[in-house]
């Protein structure tokens, strides 16, 4: 009991006690380093075209792991490259969000009355307009490329953040640390990122790790529909568009990107379940 | 026969650092319509000593030893026999009391699901019931109380309205978890006067856990003090307050504010804190503390011995001086 | 006697009600307010919670706008300053909170919060000089040094508010209002509390606002009393005549409810009722209403707050009729 512990070690160990969180942790972790350097592991490249092996199923002794499709593309190699786009454009679109969100949210909570009606309010209005049609309209303006997407992405993702930590930061405002704090001389820079910011910490890395796998599908979805990453660059998305196409004849070349994907999601939501329940401030 | 008894009763927590102990091992005794006042401060395991009696532990805690109410063990007994007992056999008054009100149910539903929940009683009636209890408990204009929602009570109401609620299903005991600590002075005045009344009118047993003193001269028979997870002293109220065997006693007296305490020289207090739950020193818990502490208080644990007005655990117990 | 805080006619109102909708009503909090406050010297605030004690302490340090009169802090007045120099001035005047564990910011070692005090107003100073001041003020308060690296929530409640009071001190203001910084604790812990700020009163000249509900905390530390209820000043004098000669029933009310650990000597319930809403308050004496004394002049009109002797006021109609103070009434 004397052993001394700070209040983010005690909730690394609640999350280390949490055997699906770990799971979670350590498939991801697994999965990241083969996206990596996954590519480098099969003697094929993403673009390859193998003559000889075109539409063939999982098999062994070609090195095919997972099969290829109609062209010959080895599907481990394209899986994995995939994942890799998929997961960085996901990470980056969380951490758009997430900078725009958490500054925007702490900030209305923190000024509240007017300030915060008017806020709110702006975001209430880009709420009103579908977002997927924002990003649709985006990427048809301008280029199609992976930056634009995880930019237009993180801009449409950001405002549920907002909302979140905005609702947060009302509730903080309202404990005696912070006022203890404006009673010291703290000005309101120092209020919102040194008192605000840490203690919302929590409730923002559960919220951003449930909200790559969103991200991700919103990106598979783009994908999917033909306007996000295009070909020959291979996203979880446009795998899972190639494989619906061929279904029925060759189904491993839908269920290779698609099974990734699930396990992808999946772990990331274990994951984020594992840290709420270890962040969660009531059992402290 | 008591009412309610409870033998040897320990409750422990599973925590990361292992098993430990907020109760270790106490007796208590409630005859039907008697009061008593469980005294400790916060960590003296007061509150998890009752909570568990009730089988409302927190989920990593654990209860040993017998609890019976009108005859009957109550520990272990499965989860709907136990709701049978909460509420309609003991009622709780949680320390949180305005807290435990549902905030998006009006106070008279809060009052008449309280009721129907354990007798069959139509809602006509429930309603009515709930109105009499509400005036029983002395809120002002009780018919309109009824329509509102706990936020649109003072403080003081909605601790009346949780005590009404408690009271619903007419229990034979009351477990009040330190009902005035959050409230105003006059507003303590009047629960402690409310509490008293409902006794006399209801008949009902009543359990009291408060780390105030001054609350239990005006209410309880008999007291019985804790410190750091065991009573360490017990008897009627009036011998307690005015004759105190156990230094802890005696020094809570003292340290208790009044107003013809000496100006001009420090508050008398205990020095040092209780110790957590999984520090206890090896003899007497008291004994960092204790201004009569000798060799053997810090290894031995005194045991509950008789004394001139109950029972005091003390190997040096005080000769029963005024306080 | 060199005045270090002064407040005249303080009054402050809120806007309640419907956000940016102008449907707002104006309720007020605080009225009438005044007093002065020497070096060493203490003013208890005295009156049931919604009386208005707390947010008068926050006006005494600007933490909520002034609507009426002034308050000045060693000779600066804090109305109508910009935001920058109302911090400015908040290194002369510091704030002990009620609760203990909630005024300290969980995600920060107790040695942070002591030193951000620090960080605000000397922003140049060395970090070991920091942390040596910081040692310096944690064991005033009768804590280790080595304890500036531990979490709130491995401090009892009682600790928790000595880290509090440390980091009031560390700025060395000459004032600091304590908010009900006793009645979270433990009644075992409550005494070691204000002998603490009792102590430090004399070694650093503080001038001490302690706000409670209870008479008989407050009664230790003050040298003046002010009693308060819904919003206005009900009485206010030296220690012995509140103490010794109310001349409010409501003071008398106050005084009576202190629970006794007498046997035998039941509660008494020296009021009945409750506390009308500031929104609606009473025509008349706002304590009319649940007055044991009150006729119909107390219903039809506001006292004033008469001076019946030297630095003893009371706002009352009837206090020349008890000259040696409301009697008890026996019910």
């Amino acid at each position: 009991m004397s052993a001394r512990r700070g209040v983010w070690s005690d909730a690394l160990r609640r999350l280390l006690a949490s055997r699906a969180a770990v799971a979670s942790l350590v498939t991801l972790t697994a999965l990241c380093v083969l996206a990596l350097a996954g590519p480098s592991l099969s003697r094929y490249a993403p673009d390859e075209l193998d003559w000889a092996m075109m539409g063939v199923p999982p098999d062994w002794v070609s090195g095919h792991w997972l099969g290829t499709d109609r062209l010959g593309r080895d599907l481990f190699v394209r899986t994995l490259h995939g994942a890799r786009i998929s997961l960085v454009i996901a990470l980056f679109a969380t951490l758009v969000s997430l900078l725009i969100g958490v500054t925007w949210g702490a900030v209305a909570g923190y000024a509240g009355g007017r300030t915060d009606a008017l806020m709110m309010r702006f975001v209430d209005v880009l709420y009103a307009l579908p977002g997927i049609f924002f990003v649709i309209v985006l990427t048809v303006v301008f280029d199609r490329s992976p930056l634009l997407l995880f930019l237009a992405i993180g801009a449409v993702g950001w405002l549920t953040m907002a909302r979140v930590v905005r609702g947060q930061a009302i509730g903080l405002m309202r404990r005696e640390f912070v006022e203890a704090a404006v009673a010291a001389g703290a000005g309101p820079a120092r209020v919102v990122f040194r008192h605000l910011v840490p203690n919302l910490a929590g409730t923002v890395v559960v919220y951003a790790t449930l909200m790559i796998p969103q991200m991700i599908l919103v990106e598979s979805f783009l994908s999917f529909l033909g306007i996000g990453i295009q070909e020959p660059l291979a996203s979880l998305g446009n795998l899972i568009a190639d494989g619906a196409a061929e279904m029925e004849i060759a189904p491993w070349i839908l269920l290779a990107p698609a099974g990734c994907l699930v396990i992808i999601v999946l772990c990331f939501n274990f994951l984020g379940d594992g840290l709420r329940d270890a962040l969660d401030p009531r059992e402290r | 026969m008591a009412l309610f008894e409870v033998r040897d009763l320990a409750v422990s927590f599973a925590t990361p650092a292992g098993e430990v102990d907020a109760v270790a091992g106490i007796d208590l005794e409630v005859a039907e319509g008697e009061c008593l006042a469980l005294v400790g401060e916060s960590g003296s395991g007061k509150s998890q000593a009752l909570l568990a009696c009730l089988g409302l532990l927190a989920a990593n805690g654990r209860a040993r030893g017998e609890v019976r109410f009108d005859g009957r063990s109550v520990l272990g007994l499965p989860e709907r026999e136990l709701g049978r007992l909460r509420g309609a056999g003991i009622g709780y008054v949680f320390q949180d009391a305005p807290g435990s009100l549902t905030p998006h149910l009006r106070i008279g539903d809060q009052l008449s699901e309280a009721l129907r929940c354990h007798h069959d009683v139509d809602d006509a009636t429930a309603r009515a019931e709930a109105r009499r209890m509400l005036e029983r408990v002395q809120v002002p204009d009780a018919a309109a109380r009824l329509r509102q929602y706990p936020h649109e009570l003072s403080g003081g109401t909605r601790q009346r309205a949780a005590i009404a609620a408690a009271l619903m299903p007419r229990p034979r005991l009351l477990i009040a978890d330190e009902p005035t600590t959050a409230l105003d002075v006059t507003v303590q005045a009047q629960v402690i006067a409310l509490f008293r009344e409902l006794r006399r009118e209801l008949g009902m047993a009543l359990v009291v856990v408060t780390h105030d003193l001054g609350v239990v001269a005006g209410l309880a028979e008999r007291v019985a003090v804790m410190y750091s997870g065991r009573i360490v002293e017990e008897g009627a109220t009036t011998g307690v307050l005015s004759r105190p065997a156990h230094p802890y006693t005696s020094g809570l007296l003292a340290a208790l504010p009044r107003l013809d305490d000496p100006t001009g020289v420090p508050m008398r207090t205990i020095p040092g804190t209780p110790p957590a739950p999984g520090e206890r020193p090896r003899g007497c818990a008291f004994a960092p503390r204790c201004d009569r502490v000798h060799d053997r208080c810090r290894n031995v644990v005194p045991a509950l011995a008789a004394a001139a007005h109950g029972r005091v655990a003390c190997h040096r117990p005080l000769a029963g001086a005024p306080a | 006697m060199n005045a270090v805080l002064q407040a005249a006619n303080v009054g402050v109102r809120f806007r309640v009600g419907g956000g940016t909708w102008p449907r707002q009503r104006l309720l007020t909090a605080v009225e009438g307010v005044g007093f002065t406050l020497g070096r060493g010297e203490t003013l208890g605030v005295v009156g049931e919670s919604g009386c208005g004690k707390s947010t008068l302490g926050r006006a005494l340090l600007g933490l909520v706008p002034l609507a009426a009169g002034t308050v000045s802090v060693d000779g600066h007045r804090l109305d109508r300053q910009s935001d920058a120099r109302l911090r400015d001035l908040r290194r002369h005047a510091q704030m002990v909170f009620q609760d203990p564990q909630g005024s300290l910011d969980p995600r920060m070692t107790v040695g942070q919060s002591v030193a951000e005090p620090l960080e605000i107003f000397e922003p140049r100073m060395s970090r070991n000089e920091r942390r040596a001041r910081v040692a310096g003020v944690l064991s005033q308060v009768g804590l280790a040094p080595a304890h500036a690296d531990r979490y709130p929530h491995e401090f009892s409640g009682g600790q928790c508010q000595r880290v509090g009071i440390a980091r009031a001190i560390i700025l060395k203001p000459s004032i600091i209002v304590c908010d009900e910084p006793v009645s979270a604790l433990d009644v075992s812990v409550q005494g070691q509390v204000v002998n603490l700020l009792a102590g430090l009163q004399g070694e650093l000249g503080l001038a001490l606002v302690f706000i409670s509900h209870n008479l008989a905390v407050v009664r230790h530390l003050s040298t003046r009393v002010l009693v308060m209820y819904l919003g206005r000043p009900m009485e206010q004098g030296g220690r012995d005549d509140i103490y010794g000669r109310p001349l409010h029933p409501y003071t008398r009310a106050l005084l009576d409810a202190v629970p006794s650990p007498e046997p035998g000597r039941p509660a008494r319930v020296p009021l009945a009722g409750e506390l009308p809403s500031p929104l609606a308050p009473p025509q008349g004496c706002v304590f009319s209403t649940r007055c044991a004394w009150a006729n119909d002049l107390c219903r039809r009109a506001r006292p004033a707050l008469d001076e019946a002797r030297p630095g003893h006021q009371v706002a009352c109609h009837r206090w020349r009729e008890w000259p040696g103070g409301v009697p008890r009434r026996e019910d």
